[in-house]
């Protein structure tokens, strides 16, 4: 019954934080943005005029038309498709190297928060090394060493990303640590995992959700540039970045090629961001103004 | 002070030993012989095992790993394959470049990004507070490179009035700048608006107005001292954003700094120059960071006398002096 | 002529959520060297006033909408931001509830001080820090402390440096609003006694805005009780403690215990401060109020003076009077 009464009222207080991100009208658009962002990309087989590696040497280099709305590349496909297709390979990009850093630099900072002491001094240090690198230098070193390709690109987006969620996780649960119903839940006896995962977690989520929705927009900017400096995606395949990559040397006589897959990253990001931003503003009310 | 200084740097040892440790380990899990990659394609396989044990790679990773720091330490990173010219003398024949691209973004950076950030938080809500704010979001979103292709087609293709490529004259300067300086510049607006919002809401700026003290004043002098507080860990995390993002900058305008450097490396997997290239700029990272956490300590009293800086104390305990001096005259 | 006479002073903030009435014509009077305590519960519209006379209101959402602060015959509600910073820290002076957050962190209290004294004094950059150090000593703290940051004091010590700021220019009218709310019992009575020896020494004026009526019955001379922005009785501090006349004065004193009755219960107020976005009808007091009529609710009640200097804003003084004697 006391787990009926808990549960009834995290909902109402997920009711009144959704209340509030939806009163955010810049937030409630970058929402909104995405949630397009991801149709058309899901839908991509479906809405794409053309596939993406269909060439058609007639129409290449073409300007944005009613029949190629962003015009066509060097071999004649149409950008338009290809940006719909590069859309699921940059959004899967996106929200799984998210995912492995949450993954890892999650655990790694709960770890160090929880169990404090030596644990947390070598884990710390670990993190510090890590972040005297330059995220982007990072995943650059990554993935030079590991090669390029989808699931590399991931892995080395995922690892570049660790130390911040590490550092996140690590300052949400030490704050929720040191409250009083850790201290009686111990006190009756629960084991460290359960409180870490019954309590500290669910409660010290609410950074890690905003630090999470700015991070696949990192994820995506960092992908892309992995993809642009000839690392990350290869062509064919048509990732954002990969594209940017592919049009920049007609940027003088073709700008067409590099306009439309930038715009399309940055809406991405900017929805991204919003919903960062509104989701902060909604969760932390000492920030809200 | 100084004692917390040479704290720091003591302390940096073990986290740039860390480093190189992380880019030995790079080096490592790459697949190819770097014997055969530095003899070259047309060598036979005596020429190639001759070199090998010339260069000790046959050694234990750990012994080799000993001597790359060792060789580190003394300005050593090892031989680039292509040239086979030390790698240290390239990068420092590339680094200024990539440090100048650096410094200009973050001073562009932190110029407009702390003016629009002091405007719209001062005049909230107003048409410029509203400006600032899509002009961050916009900064946020775009890619440094894509805004890089942007600005050549705008203002090199379209109105031919900057260079696109190359670092020769100021004139080269002003696109990579721009283009890495509005990412930062971003970044520093939504930091010094948000953090000068907080402050401005203390009570101790209520205090300095009760003094009578004049707006500008406050803003100026009570507000932005506590509120840059955040504002320059932010700075210095854009100064290493924007060395690291030196790979691509320098990649769209054709730079020949130090990322231009390390990306035609990695294309010709020519490892030690990335190799020397990353432990460089992470190098540079660390310094800059800890000119930061210095900077930190000055501006905010409440760290600094962690560390024993009662420098100004001294300075005014003149001044009492004087209060007792000249009452006992009276 | 008083020193400060507020007329019919009206302050609301204009928020998304409704216009919150923060101070509903209020009319207070100090003279020279007089202490006046402004009493009442938080949210009673104390500090609004005080930041008020400062014309410090936070502008948004925050306006003077009517009413008069004369001082010394000049309306400070017509004075412009530039003629203003004249007169705060010179003329008029106040001390924040909170010594934590009133000072500075990233400055020196030597700074600090000797800043005030640069503002309104042609003083020179070292002759502001001899006097800095000066009011340091006044306020019992060693001047060799005026190098040193805020955080390197302790709160009743911090409270002496936010007096020291106001006191610097020896100002005719301090507002100090809570004072010694934030601080430890033992030290509220230090502070208290020296703000008070100061205030003595220099001839000054105060309103002292606090909610404990003991604080009040040691320095004030006046007090006038507040109530959802209005003063709701006023008068001198035997008039309040002695002829209480208004049903919420009454409510305060049966909600403190005293040590000469023998109190077997305490009578709180019943009910809870209204919300000031939407204020009662008629007499604002009315729905707690346990002498309540049924005109109460109707039309706002006026003041009268019942004996000389004694204001009170209800007329049904006289249950209350009588009451009270009975007692």
């Amino acid at each position: 019954m006391s787990e009926q009464a808990l549960s009834s009222k995290k909902k109402s207080m997920g009711a009144e934080k959704f209340h509030a991100f939806m009163k955010n009208k810049l937030a409630v658009a970058g929402a909104m943005l995405l949630i397009a962002m991801i149709l058309l990309v899901a839908l991509s087989p479906v809405l794409a005029p053309y596939g993406y590696d269909e060439q058609n040497y007639e129409v290449a280099r073409q300007t944005p038309s009613f029949h190629h709305l962003a015009g066509t590349d060097e071999l004649g496909r149409d950008i338009f498709s290809r940006i719909l297709y590069g859309g699921r390979v940059s959004l899967t990009i996106g929200i799984i190297s998210v995912g492995i850093g949450l993954l890892c630099g999650g655990s790694l900072g709960i770890l160090a928060a929880y169990y404090g002491g030596i644990t947390e001094t070598v884990l710390m240090r670990i993190i510090d090394i890590l972040m005297a690198i330059p995220s982007i230098i990072l995943a650059i070193s990554i993935c030079a060493a590991l090669g390029s390709g989808i699931v590399n690109t991931m892995i080395a987006v995922g690892i570049s990303s660790i130390p911040t969620y590490a550092r996140v996780f690590r300052s949400a649960v030490i704050s929720e640590k040191s409250k009083e119903y850790i201290e009686a839940s111990r006190a009756v006896g629960a084991g460290n995992m359960r409180i870490i995962l019954r309590h500290i977690l669910p409660n010290s989520l609410a950074p890690v959700i905003v630090q999470a929705s700015l991070g696949v927009a990192q994820a995506i900017t960092t992908a892309a540039s992995l993809s642009f400096i000839g690392l990350g995606i290869q062509p064919p395949n048509p990732e954002w970045g990969a594209l940017l990559s592919g049009g920049r040397q007609y940027i003088r006589d073709y700008p067409h090629m590099v306009v439309y897959p930038g715009i399309a990253i940055m809406l991405t990001v900017l929805a991204l961001n919003l919903i960062g931003d509104g989701l902060r503003d909604a969760l932390d009310p000492r920030l809200k103004r | 002070m100084h004692k917390y200084i040479l704290k720091r740097l003591i302390l940096l040892i073990p986290v740039l030993l860390g480093v190189s440790l992380v880019v030995f380990m790079m080096l490592e899990i790459t697949p190819g012989d770097p014997a055969r990659q530095l003899a070259g394609s047309d060598a036979s396989e005596e020429a190639i095992e001759q070199l090998r044990g010339e260069l000790g790679l046959n050694d234990p990773a750990v012994t080799r790993f000993v001597r790359y720091i060792w060789n580190a330490c003394h300005g050593d990173l090892g031989k680039s394959y292509t040239t086979k010219a030390p790698v240290i003398n390239e990068i420092m024949g590339r680094f200024p470049t990539t440090f100048t691209l650096a410094c200009l973004s973050t001073l562009i950076a932190g110029g407009t990004g702390i003016l629009l950030g002091i405007i719209s938080a001062t005049h909230q809500y107003s048409f410029l507070d509203r400006f600032a704010t899509v002009f961050a979001l916009l900064g946020v979103s775009m890619p440094v490179f894509w805004l890089g292709m942007m600005l050549i087609v705008f203002f090199s293709v379209k109105l031919a009035i900057l260079p696109s490529s190359g670092f020769s004259t100021p004139l080269h300067w002003i696109m990579p700048a721009v283009a890495v300086g509005y990412r930062a510049s971003a970044i520093i607006t939504r930091q010094t608006r948000s953090s000068m919002l907080e402050v401005i809401r203390q009570d101790y700026i209520r205090t300095a107005r009760a003094k009578g003290q004049t707006e500008k004043v406050v803003i100026y002098k009570h507000a932005l001292k506590n509120a840059l507080i955040p504002v320059i860990t932010v700075l210095g995390l854009q100064f290493g954003a924007g060395l690291g993002g030196a790979v691509v900058t320098e990649t769209v305008f054709s730079i020949s700094g130090l990322g231009k450097l390390m990306v035609d490396s990695i294309n010709s997997r020519n490892y030690p120059m990335v190799q020397g290239g990353v432990l460089v700029i992470a190098c540079v990272f660390t310094l800059v960071n800890l000119a930061v956490d210095v900077l930190y300590a000055y501006l905010d009293p409440r760290i600094k006398s962690q560390y024993g800086g009662r420098v100004k104390a001294k300075k005014l305990l003149k001044t009492t002096d004087a209060v007792k001096g000249g009452g006992d005259q009276r | 002529m008083n020193l400060l006479e507020l007329k019919d002073l009206t302050i609301h903030y204009f928020t998304d959520e409704g216009v919150v009435k923060a101070v509903n014509g209020l009319t207070l009077s100090v003279g020279a060297g007089e202490t006046v305590g402004l009493v009442g519960e938080t949210g009673a519209g104390k500090t609004t006033t005080a930041l008020g006379i400062m014309n410090l209101v936070p502008d948004p959402p925050g306006k003077i909408v009517s009413g008069e602060i004369l001082y010394q015959g000049e309306d400070l509600a017509k004075k412009n931001q530039m003629e203003m910073r004249d007169i705060r820290g010179r003329q008029i002076s106040m001390i924040f509830q909170d010594p934590m957050t009133a000072l500075n962190p990233v400055l020196t209290v030597g700074d600090q001080i000797a800043e005030v004294i640069r503002l309104h004094e042609e003083l020179s950059r070292a002759d502001a820090y001899i006097k800095a150090a000066k009011m340091l000593e006044m306020v019992g703290i060693p001047s060799e402390r005026l190098g040193e940051y805020p955080h390197q004091f302790s709160g009743g010590m911090k409270q002496r440096v936010v007096i020291a700021i106001a006191l610097a220019c020896s100002p005719k009218l301090l507002i100090a609003d809570e004072p010694t709310t934030a601080l430890d019992v033992t030290i509220q009575a230090q502070v208290l006694k020296m703000m008070n020896d100061l205030k003595q020494n220099l001839g000054t004026s105060m309103i002292l805005i606090t909610h404990d009526l003991g604080v009040v019955a040691e320095t004030c001379d006046k007090v006038a009780i507040m109530y959802a922005g209005e003063i709701v009785e006023s008068g001198s501090l035997e008039d309040i403690f002695l002829h209480t006349a208004h049903p919420y004065t009454k409510g305060l004193f049966e909600s403190i215990p005293s040590l000469k009755k023998d109190t077997k219960r305490l009578k709180p107020i019943k009910g809870l401060m209204p919300d000031p976005r939407s204020l009662p009808e008629g007499c604002s007091f009315s729905p707690r109020c346990p002498y309540v009529k049924e005109k109460c609710a109707l039309e706002d009640p006026q003041v009268t003076e019942i004996a000389e200097g004694h204001f009170v804003k209800c007329p049904y003084w006289r249950d209350v009077h009588l009451n009270r004697e009975e007692l």
